[in-house]
C-alpha cells in the first residue's frame, strides 16, 4: 500500500511541478467555462468531466483553470498508480512497475496531456480501471470475482459514455475476457449488467438537464432527444461525427497501412526506438505464460492503435493540425498498452540477467535501467513545461485591454473563442465588451455566448438584429474589431475590410454598406496610429519569450500575433523624426494553417532607433517560438517554408 | 479496520493540499519577485503582469497576494493622476477579474468588488463621454454597473448539492456491486433524485 501512496504522490508531485498555471489552448477554455457555470460543452458534451471539473473548482486556491486541469493531473497520476499495481501484481516484480510507471510517466503525449485542463486522463483512468478488472480475473487474483467484474465493467462502460467515446473500442477485449469466464453468465448477471450500465449512462441527463437555452452558457443546446442525438453523436461535426467516422472502420481497408505507420510512428516519438525489442520480449514471454493476457492486452493495443488511427488519422501525410489534435491526444490508452508489453519485456529480460554468472550485475543492472527513462524528463522541462506558459492567457487579456469600452469583438476558431469566454464569462474581465464568435471565417451567422442578450441587448441592439449593415454604426464609431486580419473566406470581405490597430484589427465599412455616408479616411489613419502607439503600455509580448512549451497553438498561432503586431508597431515608429539609423529590415513572413501557405505577408520597415528595440524583440519572438519544433510532427515532412 | 482506511485517506488528502499550496506560493513567490523588478526598472506594464499572476496563484490568508493588490491599487491610482485612464482600467480590472477567477464557495476579498465597480465604471463612463458614445457621465456609469451587478453564475448551494449528490451515486453504485447491500441501491436512487434535483436548480 505504501509503495502505491509513494507513486501515486510522487508522479501527481512532478505534474504539478508542470502544470498550466492558468487557461491552456485547445479546449480547454470551453471545459474551464462550461465546468464553472455547469454548462455544456461541445459535442458530444462531456457532462462526466464537467462535473469532476466542477468538483475541483470549489477547492479554495488557485485559479478556476488551474483547478480544472488538476483534474488532468490527479487522473494520470491515479492511472500511473494503476499501472504499477497491474505490472508488479502480474510479474511480482516491483523494479518492472517502476520501469513501466516512469516509462510513460516521461512520454510526451501523456505527459504533456496530464499538465493540461482536458478530459483524456479521466478517460485513460475508466479504460485502465476496466483493464484491471480483467488482466486480475485472467490471472487468477482473487481481488474481484467474475460476477463483480461483469458488473463493475457494465456500469464504467456507462459512465464512458459521458466522457470521451473510445471508452468504448475497449469492448473488443473485454468480449474476449468474458468468453474465456464464459462460466460467470447468468441471465441474472446479464440483466443486473445492462442496468448498471444504464445507472453509468445516465450522467449523460445532465446534457438535458443542463442544456436549455434558458441557461446562461451552453456550447451545445439539448432541448429534445434530437438535440440529444446530434450532440450524443457530435453530428454537428458531420463527416468527425461519430457514427459517421465508425462506419468507414470496414472501408478503404488499405488505409489500415497508413494507419500502422502512423501509429508507430506516434510509439516511436514517445518512446524511440530502444523499447521496440522489450516490447516484442514482452510479447515473447506473454505468448509463452500468460496467452490469455497476450490476447486481451494485444487486442486493446489494436484497437486503441491501427484501428482508432484507421478512423482518425490514416492519410499518408498528416498535417500539422492534425498531429496536434489527432496524434497528440487520440492515443493515449495505445501508449499505456504498449507501456505494459515494454514492460513484460523489461521483467523477462531481467529474469535472463540473473543466468548471468556475476550476483551484482542482475541486481544493479534493472534497477539502473528503471530509472533511466527519467533523464527524458530533461525534455519534457524544455517541451512541455506548461507551468511557464501564461501566453494563452496574457493574449487574450491584452487584446481586451486594448479594446475601446462599449466595442463588439468577433473571434474565430476555437482557440480565441473558448480563451475569450474563460476571461470574460467566467473572468468578468471587461464585461463592457460584446463578444461574438464564429468557428470558422466562413461563417455567415455568428453566436452569442459571449454576449447574452440577457446583459448586452440594450446596449448593443444593432448587434441583436443580426444584420451585418445595422452594425455599420458600431464601425464608424471605432467599436468593432477582431484578433484575426480579415482572409477572403470571410463571409463579409466585400462589405468591410480591417486594419492592423495595435494587436487586434479594427474593422470598416466599405461602399456598398456605406450608403451616402462618407468615410473620413484621414480621421481613421489618425485613429489607428494613435491606437498603435498607446498600445506600447499594454501590449506583454515578452510572455513568449518565457515559456518552455513546444505547443504548437502557442507558437504558431498566439506568439506569432505578438510578433506581426511587433512589426506593424515598428512600422509606426519607422518616420525620419524617430531618428533613422539608415538599416532597413525587409523580410517575407509566411501564415501557415495545416502546412499549407495561406498567406505572404511582406514587411519592409525602416530602422530607426524607436523601433529598434522591438524589431529586436519581434526576431526573438519568432526564433524562440519557432512552430517546427513541435515534438510529434515527422522530421522528413519537413517543408520547404522559412518564415523569413 | 476502518482506522486503517481513514488515516491513509487523511494523509493522502493531506500531501496533496500541502503539495498544492507549495506550488501555487512558487507563482506567487515568482510573480511578485519579478513585479516589484519590474517596478524598480519602471516597466509598470510588466508589474501589472507579474502581480496579476500573484493573485491568480490565489492562496487564503496569502501575504504577497495583499502586497500585490496594494501594488496594483497604488499603480491605478498613479494612472489616474496622470491621466491614463485606459492603464488605471486595466488595474482595477485584473484586481477584480482575479476575484472571479479565484472564486469556489464564496469571491475571496469581495468586500473590495463595489469600490473596484465604482472605480471601473467611472472610468469607463468618462471614456465613453470622451468618445461621444453616451450623452453623459450619469448614462455611462449607470450602463457599466447595469452590467457589472449581473451575475448568472450558477447557484453555489445547488452547485454543492449536486456535484455532492454526484459522487454519492458514483461511489453507492460502486459500494452496491462490492458490497451488495440492498441499502447501498436505496441511497444511490436518493443520491440520484438529489443530483437531478441540484443540477435543475442550480
Amino acid at each position: 500500500m505504501l509503495q502505491l501512496f509513494i507513486i501515486f504522490l510522487s508522479t501527481f508531485a512532478t505534474f504539478l511541478f508542470f502544470l498550466t498555471p492558468n487557461i491552456n489552448t485547445g479546449d480547454a477554455g470551453d471545459l474551464i467555462t462550461s465546468s464553472y457555470y455547469l454548462g455544456v460543452a461541445h459535442p458530444s458534451g462531456y457532462p462526466l468531466y464537467l462535473l469532476v471539473a466542477k468538483t475541483l473548482t470549489f477547492l479554495p486556491f488557485g485559479n478556476i483553470a488551474f483547478k480544472v486541469a488538476l483534474v488532468s493531473a490527479l487522473f494520470s497520476s491515479l492511472s500511473l498508480t494503476l499501472l504499477y499495481w497491474l505490472i508488479s501484481l502480474l510479474t511480482r516484480s516491483r523494479v518492472a512497475g517502476l520501469f513501466g510507471v516512469v516509462l510513460l510517466l516521461v512520454s510526451y503525449s501523456f505527459f504533456t496531456q496530464s499538465v493540461v485542463a482536458k478530459f483524456y486522463p479521466l478517460n485513460l483512468f475508466l479504460i485502465l480501471s476496466i483493464c484491471a478488472v480483467w488482466l486480475f480475473r485472467m490471472h487468477d487474483i482473487d481481488i474481484i470475482d467474475d460476477e463483480r467484474g461483469i458488473y463493475i465493467t457494465a456500469f464504467i462502460f456507462g459512465v464512458s459514455t459521458a466522457n470521451h467515446h473510445t471508452g468504448i473500442l475497449l469492448l473488443a477485449p473485454v468480449v474476449f475476457a468474458l468468453y474465456t469466464r464464459k462460466s460467470a453468465f447468468k441471465l441474472k448477471t446479464i440483466m443486473i449488467a445492462i442496468l448498471l450500465f444504464f445507472a453509468g449512462f445516465i450522467i449523460n441527463a445532465y446534457l438535458f438537464l443542463r442544456g436549455g437555452e434558458d441557461r446562461f452558457f451552453n456550447l451545445a443546446l439539448v432541448r429534445d432527444l434530437d438535440d440529444f442525438y446530434g450532440v450524443f453523436f457530435r453530428q454537428v461535426y458531420k463527416g468527425a461525427g461519430t457514427i459517421t467516422v465508425a462506419a468507414t472502420a470496414f472501408k478503404k481497408l488499405s488505409l489500415y497501412l497508413n494507419a500502422a505507420k502512423n501509429v508507430i510512428f506516434v510509439l516511436t516519438a514517445n518512446f524511440g526506438l530502444f523499447s521496440f525489442p522489450l516490447f516484442f520480449v514482452g510479447i515473447y514471454r506473454l505468448l509463452k505464460k500468460e496467452l490469455k493476457i497476450l490476447i486481451f492486452m494485444a487486442s486493446g493495443l489494436l484497437v486503441y492503435g491501427p484501428f482508432l488511427a484507421k478512423l482518425t488519422l490514416s492519410e499518408q501525410n498528416v498535417s500539422e493540425r492534425d498531429y496536434y489534435i489527432i496524434a497528440h491526444q487520440y492515443f493515449i490508452p495505445a501508449l499505456v498498452f504498449y507501456v505494459f508489453f515494454v514492460s513484460i519485456g523489461f521483467y523477462q529480460t531481467a529474469e535472463w540477467l540473473k543466468k548471468l554468472p556475476s550476483k551484482l550485475l542482475p541486481k544493479a543492472l534493472p534497477v539502473i535501467f528503471a530509472f533511466f527513462p527519467l533523464v527524458f524528463l530533461v525534455s519534457r522541462a524544455t517541451d512541455s513545461n506548461y507551468s511557464t506558459n501564461y501566453v494563452p492567457y496574457q493574449l487574450t487579456k491584452d487584446m481586451y485591454s486594448v479594446l475601446p469600452v462599449d466595442s463588439v469583438f468577433l473571434t474565430f476558431g476555437d482557440d480565441q473563442i473558448f480563451q475569450s469566454f474563460y476571461l470574460k464569462e467566467v473572468g468578468r474581465y471587461r464585461e463592457d465588451t460584446c463578444q461574438l464568435a464564429a468557428t470558422v471565417t466562413s461563417d455567415a451567422v455568428w453566436k452569442f455566448q459571449g454576449c447574452n442578450s440577457r446583459i448586452y441587448a440594450g446596449i448593443f441592439p444593432a448587434v441583436f438584429t443580426k444584420n451585418v449593415k445595422k452594425m455599420v454604426p458600431l464601425m464608424l464609431k471605432n467599436r468593432f474589431y477582431s484578433p484575426d486580419l480579415m482572409t477572403k473566406e470571410f463571409t463579409y470581405s466585400k462589405y468591410l475590410y480591417n486594419r492592423a490597430a495595435s494587436l487586434i484589427y479594427e474593422y470598416l465599412p466599405r461602399k456598398p454598406y456605406l450608403d451616402n455616408q462618407e468615410l473620413d479616411e484621414s480621421s481613421i489613419n489618425r485613429h489607428i496610429t494613435d491606437q498603435m502607439k498607446t498600445s506600447g503600455d499594454f501590449i506583454n509580448y515578452n510572455v513568449c519569450l518565457e515559456h518552455y512549451t513546444d505547443d504548437y497553438i502557442t507558437r504558431a498561432n498566439h506568439c506569432m500575433r505578438y510578433f506581426t503586431y511587433l512589426l506593424e508597431f515598428a512600422k509606426v515608429y519607422s518616420d525620419k523624426e524617430y531618428g533613422k539609423t539608415g538599416a532597413r529590415l525587409k523580410f517575407s513572413y509566411h501564415v501557415i494553417e495545416d502546412q499549407k501557405e495561406k498567406d505572404i505577408r511582406s514587411y519592409d520597415i525602416a530602422v530607426t532607433k524607436r523601433n529598434e528595440p522591438y524589431l529586436i524583440d519581434a526576431i526573438d519572438i519568432n526564433k524562440h517560438n519557432d512552430w517546427k519544433l513541435f515534438y510529434i510532427r515527422r522530421q522528413e515532412q519537413e517543408d520547404k517554408k522559412t518564415v523569413f | 479496520m476502518k482506522q486503517n482506511r481513514i488515516i491513509p485517506a487523511i494523509l493522502i488528502s493531506g500531501s496533496i493540499v500541502v503539495l498544492i499550496i507549495l506550488r501555487l506560493s512558487l507563482d506567487q513567490w515568482q510573480g511578485y519577485s519579478h513585479g516589484l523588478e519590474s517596478l524598480k526598472k519602471g516597466d509598470q506594464k510588466s508589474a501589472v503582469m507579474y502581480f496579476d499572476r500573484v493573485l491568480n496563484a490565489h492562496i487564503p490568508f496569502s501575504p504577497l497576494e495583499r502586497k500585490a493588490t496594494l501594488r496594483l491599487t497604488e499603480l491605478a491610482s498613479g494612472f489616474e493622476k496622470e491621466k491614463k485612464y485606459e492603464l488605471a482600467l486595466v488595474c482595477y480590472e485584473t484586481i477584480r477579474t482575479s476575484r472571479y477567477l479565484t472564486r469556489h464557495v464564496f469571491i475571496p476579498d469581495s468586500k473590495d468588488i463595489p469600490f473596484l465597480n465604482n472605480k471601473i465604471a467611472s472610468i469607463k463612463a468618462q471614456l465613453l463621454v470622451k468618445d461621444g458614445m453616451v450623452k453623459d457621465f450619469k448614462e455611462g456609469y449607470d450602463q457599466q454597473m447595469g452590467i457589472m451587478n449581473k451575475d448568472f453564475s450558477p447557484s453555489v448551494f445547488w452547485s454543492l448539492v449536486a456535484v455532492s449528490a454526484f459522487w454519492a451515486y458514483i461511489g453507492f453504485i460502486v459500494l452496491w456491486i462490492f458490497k451488495r447491500k440492498t441499502v447501498y441501491i436505496c441511497v444511490f436512487c436518493l443520491a440520484f433524485m438529489v443530483w437531478i434535483t441540484g443540477l435543475y436548480l442550480a
